[in-house]
């Protein structure tokens, strides 16, 4: 349980009289790259903003262990990177400023960076270089002096995620962050996860930590099964009749089961995944197929990856 | 084809033109009326308005302003006042109504818009005291600094101080509240961005918050130098001895209309030449703004 890095028990949240999640159970370990998909309106960055903190759940609770103790998620904190899909920079930056923005906030405080000119120059300095450092490993050492609007949609993204690694935050967490791009684009981008996933690979191989712990939400099913290696369902088409309920209580998990583990230099063929694809299409997305909650639950709590049988028509 | 952007030649044409013409009128109409009333002075010729800016920028003579003034004065039941006017005889008129103006119009603005923002940033950030303060911004957004003009008199005199206190107060309140605006329209991912990155409340607020709503203040100010100088020019008018606003009133009184106009043009020139200043500030300070607007 110690490489368990973030643990969502029992989750529900609901909007006055909309109810949102219901009953989320999610043990995420230290290297995964976790893909959550769901149909629209089902709660996932419902649920992706209570991980993050910014939107507690209602009921239940979720716990992040970096290198210690847990620590319940109450608001965010530095420990979760996280990319949006609007809004990923600060426009008032360049992109090495933004990425060096982070360390600024992590290392130095405002009476320092008041008081203390000639050493925040020099820290200042530094950031700067790791910075330029991080946007060059991203292959973006042309647009350093960048302003966001002057970077593609794919640009902005790529120094989005350079500013949420350069944290080393413990997961990081990606609100569907290729939602906006052209394909060429978005599958740069997902080269880049598996590329954190095949830095995962070589840490393990080495005996060290995996260091990257990625969540990412996308209504995408192909690309959540080509850049994670574990794929969750969330969706309202559950049976929640058999649980009791008189009317839907929320969204749960439906669906959680390993991915096909890509590399970098792979191509990349949908085909190769077709029969998950649809397996997840017909467990998460088919209003008319409910899945069973007792099932469901005996399984998280086992904590083992969810199979699809026994499956049930409403 | 509507919203087609046209070439820069054809932009200066299309200003020159506009200018031209206007020039064009004016001079028709002073031509007309001197050729109906040859000492008419209220539209002046263009070798009267000269004068008047001869006028304006010489130390004038003190037998000539003191008739001035007294034209000024007759009729207002106040001719018996003229050493109150005293400022009028001595100094160079611009330079002695310009230093006076633009030091209670800057002031002004400036306290003004460093009380707006500071309201403005605490309300939009924070519900709490948003919902305590935006009714007491409201309701004196709705009062007219001129017509509470006597109370700023009763209170603060008629000193520099009452000129900074009227033009602040008149702008804080529209300044507050739209600062608040700017702020609650600040991307909520970007603040918790700025949380996941390690930033304290004050930190979100500094470097992420307020850089990015400063633009739009530097426009904000722009758009505040009209209601500023409206407000100031009005309570120079009925208050003071010095400034744009006495002395336009003054000279209007005794007829001068070669050198109010100048006045008139040279107060817009001001206004201007802040516009183009603070523009340029925001170039300076948010290249990244324009970007963006391009």
């Amino acid at each position: 349980m110690t490489d368990t890095i973030l643990k969502v028990k029992n989750v529900s949240h609901w909007f006055d009289s909309n109810r949102v999640l219901h009953n989320v159970n999610l043990d995420i370990k230290r290297g995964q790259v976790v893909a959550l998909v769901g149909p629209s309106g089902c709660g996932k960055s419902t649920l992706l903003r209570a991980i993050v903190g910014t939107h507690p759940p209602l009921r239940g609770e979720i716990t992040m262990r970096d290198r210690g103790e847990a620590r319940l998620v109450t608001s965010p904190g530095r420990d979760r990177g996280i990319v949006y899909q609007r809004y990923s920079l600060f426009p008032h930056l360049t992109a090495r400023e933004n990425v060096a923005f982070g360390l600024m906030l992590d290392e130095t405080g405002i009476p320092f960076r008041l008081f203390c000119r000639k050493a925040w120059k020099k820290l200042r300095k530094n950031h700067l270089e790791q910075a330029a450092e991080m946007l060059e490993k991203m292959k973006l050492g042309a647009s350093l002096n960048k302003y966001p609007p002057e970077m593609s949609g794919g640009m902005c993204q790529r120094v989005a995620i350079a500013q949420a690694l350069i944290m080393k935050p413990a997961a990081l967490l990606l609100d569907e962050p290729f939602g906006a791009l052209d394909e060429a684009t978005r599958e740069e981008l997902q080269r880049i996860l598996l590329t954190l996933y095949a830095e995962n690979q070589t840490a393990r191989e080495e005996g060290r930590d995996p260091p990257h712990t990625v969540v990412i939400v996308t209504h995408e099913i192909n690309e959540a099964i080509f850049v994670s290696d574990r794929v969750v369902g969330l969706s309202q088409y559950w049976d929640w009749r058999e649980a009791g309920e008189t009317s839907c209580p929320g969204a749960t998990i439906v669906y959680d089961k390993k991915a096909p583990v890509f590399s970098p230099d792979d191509e990349r063929d949908f085909l190769s995944f077709r029969d998950q694809k649809d397996e997840i299409l017909h467990a998460v997305f088919d209003p008319e197929f409910c899945q069973s909650y007792r099932e469901y639950v005996a399984l998280a709590r086992t904590g083992s990856a969810r199979k699809i049988s026994n499956r049930s028509k409403r | 084809m509507i919203g087609k952007v046209g070439s820069k030649n054809a932009n200066r044409v299309c200003a020159l033109v506009s200018i031209a013409a206007l020039l064009s009128f004016y001079t028709y109409l002073s031509h007309e009326r001197h050729r109906k009333n040859p000492d008419d002075r209220t539209i002046p010729t263009w070798s009267q308005l000269w004068e008047g800016v001869v006028f304006l920028c010489q130390k004038p003579d003190t037998e000539e302003t003191s008739g001035l003034l007294a034209a000024a004065l007759e009729g207002t039941g106040l001719e018996g006042e003229t050493e109150k006017h005293a400022g009028f005889l001595e100094g160079r008129i611009l330079w002695e109504a310009s230093k006076a103006t633009l030091a209670r119009l800057l002031g002004g603005l400036a306290l003004g818009l460093a009380g707006g923002v500071l309201f403005g940033v605490l309300m939009g950030c924070f519900p709490l005291f948003d919902a305590g303060v935006s009714p007491v911004m409201y309701f004196a957004s709705r009062i007219i600094p001129t017509a509470a003009m006597p109370i700023f008199f009763t209170l603060a005199g008629i000193e520099l101080k009452m000129y900074l206190a009227m033009i602040a107060f008149g702008s804080m309140p529209i300044v507050t509240l739209t600062v608040s605006q700017y702020v609650r329209e600040f991307p909520e991912e970007l603040r918790y961005k700025a949380y996941t990155l390690g930033a304290s409340h004050a930190e979100v607020i500094t470097t992420a918050i307020f850089p990015h709503i400063l633009p739009k203040v530097i426009d904000l100010a722009v758009l505040m130098i009209g209601p500023a100088l409206v407000y100031l020019i009005a309570a120079e008018q009925i208050a003071t001895g010095e400034g744009f606003g006495y002395r336009i009133r003054v000279l209007s009184r005794a007829t001068r209309f070669e050198v109010v106009y100048p006045l008139i043009i040279i107060l817009t020139v001001y206004a201007g030449a802040i516009t183009c200043a603070l523009k340029a500030l925001q170039r300076f300070l948010c290249p990244w703004y324009l970007i963006g607007r391009r």
